[in-house]
């Protein structure tokens, strides 16, 4: 049970990101709550207290607007995108073992011998074929 | 010969002789997760007799012959005093190695997993994150909390068959638990350093669990939809970093192209071959007592 709470709190988290780096704009709690509201009912409360765990996380920014709390992403979703993109690309990490990767990028000199390598595959296809 | 110089001898070995041999080998290719383990199996093999030899230059009394476990010296009266205890301290460096690896490569992923949670869209490709970047990238993210992430290059790039295999691919990883044996490869690599093990374990290990995955992927994808999926990810704009193990791609679409899976004699054959390295130090502290 204390497992599902944690995972749907993570889920809550980034629907909330999703929602305010789509807006492109601050917003108050009460309009992310009557967006998600659309799909499946949440809590303001619920919704109020991630948004303080993300502000705390550094993840928004917030400042008073009359009585109620408006959040901003600190940091763009694209810029997020970039880091992530950094460390899977291997150009930042220090932890090569963290990730495994699909096939590791080469150089444009090995362009070439890998195009004769996927021709061979191909003939070797045809060859099968007949 | 004392037991001591035959397992320094055996040391030298699995050290320095063996694994350009195994690194060269051709049989790994065609049955690369039992390359995986003879490699580890060789580490293992070198750190024992490393170990039992100062076991035995510290003190090379005549054992107890009363059972084998006697002769190998693991009786209750063998595994106290100073000898014994100094052979533990020789393990207990790749040992630290070992945990230092394992706990980094946690700590990376979680960071990296929090921030991707975040940052991809979900529910785009089934059993898979989207990230929104135009470089062509698929990886996973090994462990518990396991996710694999498409880039939008790739996902714009690939068809659907040619997705499907690289995906099976990733799967492959996350379910074999590839990134364990990665660990202990990296944590060999530590502890030997610049010798020729230390040299080549990590890279070998890394390539021969690639092949291992595509060899998994096979079984429900055809090698021309892999190949093609590795060529177009591997030629993707690759930043200056990233411009290092090209050979490992180049060989496994070439392994894709003549693509055989070993025949059972030799995968039989070859499976002695773990086995053996990792027994024969403890055999080679009983020979001159057997003789």
């Amino acid at each position: 049970m204390a497992r599902m709470v944690v995972r749907s709190l993570g889920e809550l988290e980034a629907e909330i990101m999703d929602r305010l780096w789509s807006w492109g704009r601050p917003a108050t709690v009460r309009e992310v709550v009557d967006d998600l509201n659309t799909k499946r009912p949440v809590a303001y409360t619920t919704v109020m207290t991630v948004a303080g765990i993300l502000h705390t996380k550094g993840l928004l920014n917030r400042h008073k607007a009359g009585r109620a709390w408006v959040y901003e992403p600190a940091r763009s979703r694209d810029s997020y995108t970039a880091t992530l993109m950094q460390e899977a690309l291997g150009s930042t990490s220090d932890t090569p073992a963290a990730l495994a990767h699909f096939v590791e990028q080469i150089s444009t000199d090995e362009v070439a011998a890998l195009r004769r390598a996927l021709a061979a595959l191909d003939a070797s296809d045809q060859a099968d074929e007949r | 010969m004392s037991a001591a110089a035959l397992l320094g001898l055996w040391a030298v070995l699995t050290v320095v002789a063996l694994p350009p041999l195994l690194a060269g080998a051709r049989w790994t290719r065609r049955a690369p997760l039992l390359g995986v383990f003879t490699w580890l199996a060789l580490g293992l093999s070198a750190i024992s007799s490393v170990s039992l030899t100062v076991r035995q230059l510290i003190d090379p009394a005549p054992h107890h012959h009363a059972g084998l476990l006697h002769l190998c010296g693991l009786s209750p009266e063998a595994v106290s005093g100073t000898a014994p205890a100094v052979a533990a301290l020789v393990l207990l460096y790749p040992a630290t190695r070992l945990l230092h690896s394992l706990t980094g490569a946690r700590r990376g992923r979680r960071r990296h997993r929090t921030l991707l949670d975040l940052a991809a869209h979900r529910g785009r490709i089934p059993g898979a994150l989207l990230l929104d970047h135009p470089t062509p990238t698929i990886y996973c993210l090994p462990g518990r909390h396991a996710r694999i992430v498409v880039s939008r290059g790739a996902l714009a790039a690939l068809t659907p068959p040619q997705l499907a295999a690289a995906l099976a691919h990733e799967r492959a990883h996350l379910t074999g638990r590839h990134h364990l044996a990665a660990c202990a490869a990296e944590a060999l690599a530590g502890t030997f350093g610049r010798l020729p093990l230390g040299r080549l374990v990590s890279p070998e290990v890394r390539t021969l669990l690639e092949m291992a995955a595509d060899d998994r992927a096979l079984r429900g994808h055809t090698p021309r939809a892999l190949a093609t999926a590795m060529g177009v990810v591997a030629t993707g704009l690759a930043p200056a970093a990233a411009l290092t193990a090209g050979h490992q791609a180049l060989a496994r679409i070439e392994r894709l192209a003549d693509h055989r899976p070993a025949s059972r004699p030799l995968l039989v054959l070859t499976a002695a071959a773990p086995a053996g390295l990792a027994g024969l130090p403890l055999l080679l502290v009983c020979l001159p007592h057997l003789t």
